[in-house]
């Protein structure tokens, strides 16, 4: 204490600080960090996933414009609301478990030959980063024209992270719950024709505005086999744009996805979401 | 071996949790007492204190080896907290606008101490802007006179002049009160 100044009175006279607002404080305090903490597990989670379903998808776009492997499975494919869907007991990802090729850059990278010799023939995907940025940068900027859903679930909030395809010709947003569960919209300039992945008998036709649309229930989940309680996802297209909305329940301790109790009650919600794009 | 290492890496991150727990108690007073000085009110003083910590409390790992650097960037904070609050909820009032220092019979009424305390508190309130705001970061954060000319830009020799004039004048209130 510095007493050059006769000052010693403003050091004595001050209140003193409660102990109990001191603890009560410091509890908060701690237990807001660790609430912290755990969102941003859930975020790097959400984009592991996130960054999955894309895998998914690219495979898919591949494996369709590879004649020889599409011959061989041609009985496995069907069409659903327009939209070809490639019905399989495994994930189209299994070969690439143990070795996965991720590009640095912009430019692709082909998969070794020890990881393609593990998938089918003459598949070999090549993967390409997915760019993340904030929405309101995206939004700035948006590489096309899609529609937004006026109706969202209750609860559920609008991430501020966007996910964009480098050739621009998809966005990803995502809106989340308290609860860990994630309604994830992804829009694409227009459906090629690709065939879609899904589990065996995973597929329902439905109606979005009148128009066909097609269900999933499911996704592959543990050993690349397919649960139908994973998650459900809905195709349509409107205006030439390709949506899918996809619901994802995951705990909120570890990131790790959760059956969904109601899958039929999460279809009629995407569906109400779908209906309300505009 | 393994084990060893493992109990040795329990012990670091006991260590770290200790330290930040005493950051916070040696924090905690510092910080509410710069509000006391600038706003005069217990109540309100807890409540910027609990705002400060609760904007400041998630970056304190980024200080981890430089706790000087963490206790500036949280009265970094805190001033930004008091400025919002005067700023939006508090307009400046003078205290000797708003009412008179307690009377003899409320002096009778309340406990000595608890007197000291607020008369202490409006005596502060009736200096200027920048003297409050400088025996704030002086007799409530507990600053040095340089610490306190780099928070506010002004020199090392600038606080100390104020300082003792915004301290005469205090002084010489509390000796009459005494």
């Amino acid at each position: 204490m510095n007493n050059n100044y006769g000052d010693e009175f403003l050091y004595k006279n001050r209140p003193p600080v409660r102990e109990e607002f001191a603890n009560r404080l410091y509890q908060h305090i701690s237990n807001t960090t660790k609430e912290g903490k755990n969102k941003m597990t859930l975020r790097t989670f959400s984009w592991v996933w996130r960054f999955a379903t894309v895998m998914v998808l690219l495979v898919a776009m591949l494996f369709a414009l590879s004649t020889g492997v599409r011959a061989s499975v041609l009985e496995w494919i069907k069409m659903v609301a327009g939209f070809n869907v490639e019905e399989r007991a495994e994930s189209p990802l299994k070969g690439l478990d143990e070795e996965p090729i991720l590009s640095a850059g912009n430019t692709p990278v082909p998969t070794l030959n020890s990881t393609a010799q593990m998938i089918p023939e003459a598949i070999s995907p090549t993967i390409y980063p997915v760019t993340t940025a904030p929405l309101t940068q995206m939004m700035q900027h948006p590489p096309f024209e899609f529609g937004w859903p006026q109706y969202i679930p209750e609860g559920y909030v609008l991430s501020d992270n966007a996910g964009e395809a480098q050739s621009e010709n998809w966005v990803l947003i995502s809106w989340g719950n308290r609860d860990g569960a994630e309604i994830e919209m992804l829009a694409e300039k227009s459906y090629s024709g690709y065939n879609i992945p899904a589990g065996i008998d995973s597929t329902q036709e439905v109606q979005v505005n009148g128009k066909p649309a097609l269900l999933i229930f499911g996704f592959w989940g543990e050993n690349h086999t397919w649960n139908p309680k994973l998650s459900v996802a809905l195709h349509w297209q409107n205006d030439d744009i390709h949506y899918t909305l996809t619901f994802w329940s995951r705990s909120k301790t570890n990131g790790v996805i959760q059956p969904i109790e109601n899958t039929e009650t999460v279809a009629d919600e995407l569906v109400k979401m779908a209906e309300s794009i505009q | 071996m393994e084990i060893n290492r493992i109990q040795t890496s329990e012990k670091s991150a006991l260590t770290i949790d200790m330290d930040w727990r005493e950051v916070y108690d040696q924090l905690l007073p510092r910080v509410f007492h710069f509000f006391y000085y600038k706003v005069g009110d217990v109540h309100i003083a807890e409540e910027l204190a609990a705002t400060t910590f609760e904007k400041g409390w998630k970056s304190r790992e980024k200080y981890h080896s430089q706790l000087g650097a963490y206790r500036f960037y949280i009265f970094g904070i805190a001033q930004k907290v008091a400025a919002d609050y005067f700023r939006k909820r508090h307009p400046e009032v003078r205290l000797e606008e708003a009412y008179d220092l307690p009377d003899h019979q409320c002096v009778e009424e309340q406990a000595e101490r608890h007197f000291d305390f607020q008369y202490l508190a409006n005596l502060v309130e009736r200096l200027t802007e920048r003297e409050r705001d400088i025996i704030s970061l002086k007799y409530g954060a507990e600053m040095t006179n340089r610490e306190i000319a780099k928070l506010t830009h002004l020199s090392e020799s600038n606080v100390g002049t104020i300082l003792n004039r915004a301290v005469v004048k205090l002084r010489q209130e509390w000796e009459k009160m005494a």
